[in-house]
């Protein structure tokens, strides 16, 4: 266990995808959604999501509204397979 | 002693490089309570409003909100509040007499001599029951009201994730120090 979590790496991805496809992304690599919150940052207005699958993290933040361009913050902090799988699914 | 800000994209992708970079670094992370009438129903966006639905009304965003139904306010002392009473007004958005606590929450990494953050406010979450509150106001058999409690969020959803190897700090108050030395 200590081997894995030594062995996680960190990524923040931001790309003009829409909310519904990182969502299948995560979906079907196993990640749950365990909680939301609303944050105000840079002014604005976002709710952020926390995905969990063991010891792998995923946080997703996605501005509130019907505002364009709508780029959600995908932070992963998970082994490097995790991440490539992300990357790759939504093109970041 | 310069100050960058940054946001949580660029923050992450930051932290990112000083961990492939090997440098040794420390991240603080301040969290405080606030309650100074920052957050507003009239302000808030559609999606949040909905939460308070039950309780309040208004036109639009940045419309007058008014109470729908008497209720309690549990975090501000019991707080009663009437049915058309004006919550948050139109003309004084910056001043809501229905106000919503948040978390001030700073992360930030001192680099270089520089030190970079990435602040953000999250919202405590509304939720609405109907309780029997008996006294004065109520009769002495009680009645039935609307109550509003405001729930803190939970620690894990506001933390950035990072690896286990980053040492995290939680401090009270970032001091800046005047930096005379390069003077010398």
């Amino acid at each position: 266990m200590q081997e894995k979590k030594g062995g996680q790496k960190l990524k923040s991805i931001s790309v003009l995808v829409p909310f519904e496809r990182v969502q299948a992304s995560l979906s079907e690599i196993g990640f749950l959604l365990d909680d939301t919150v609303t944050i105000v940052a840079d002014g604005k207005f976002w709710t952020k999501m926390l995905y969990i699958r063991d010891n792998e993290t995923i946080s997703v933040s996605e501005e509130i509204g019907d505002v364009y361009p709508k780029d959600p913050i995908i932070t992963i902090c998970g082994s490097k397979m995790t991440i490539s799988k992300v990357v790759k699914d939504i093109g970041g | 002693m310069p100050l960058y800000e940054c946001n949580e994209h660029q923050f992450v992708e930051n932290i990112r490089r000083l961990l492939e970079s090997k440098e040794k670094f420390l991240v603080n992370r301040k969290m405080m309570l606030h309650d100074d009438a920052k957050y507003g129903p009239a302000t808030m966006p559609d999606y949040e409003f909905k939460r308070y639905e039950i309780i309040c009304t208004r036109k639009s965003v940045n419309s007058t909100v008014y109470a729908k139904v008497p209720f309690i306010d549990t975090f501000h002392h019991n707080r009663m509040y009437e049915e058309g009473e004006n919550l948050h007004s139109a003309s004084a958005l910056l001043f809501p007499r229905m106000s919503v606590p948040y978390y001030r929450v700073e992360y930030s990494v001192n680099v270089w001599g520089g030190t970079y953050f990435f602040p953000f406010d999250a919202l405590f979450n509304p939720e609405v029951v109907i309780e029997k509150r008996t006294g004065k106001r109520f009769g002495k058999d009680g009645a039935l009201i609307h109550v509003l409690r405001y729930n803190p969020p939970e620690e894990r959803v506001l933390a950035i994730n990072l690896p286990k190897e980053v040492m995290v700090f939680d401090v009270k108050k970032m001091v800046r120090v005047v930096d005379h030395s390069s003077n010398f």
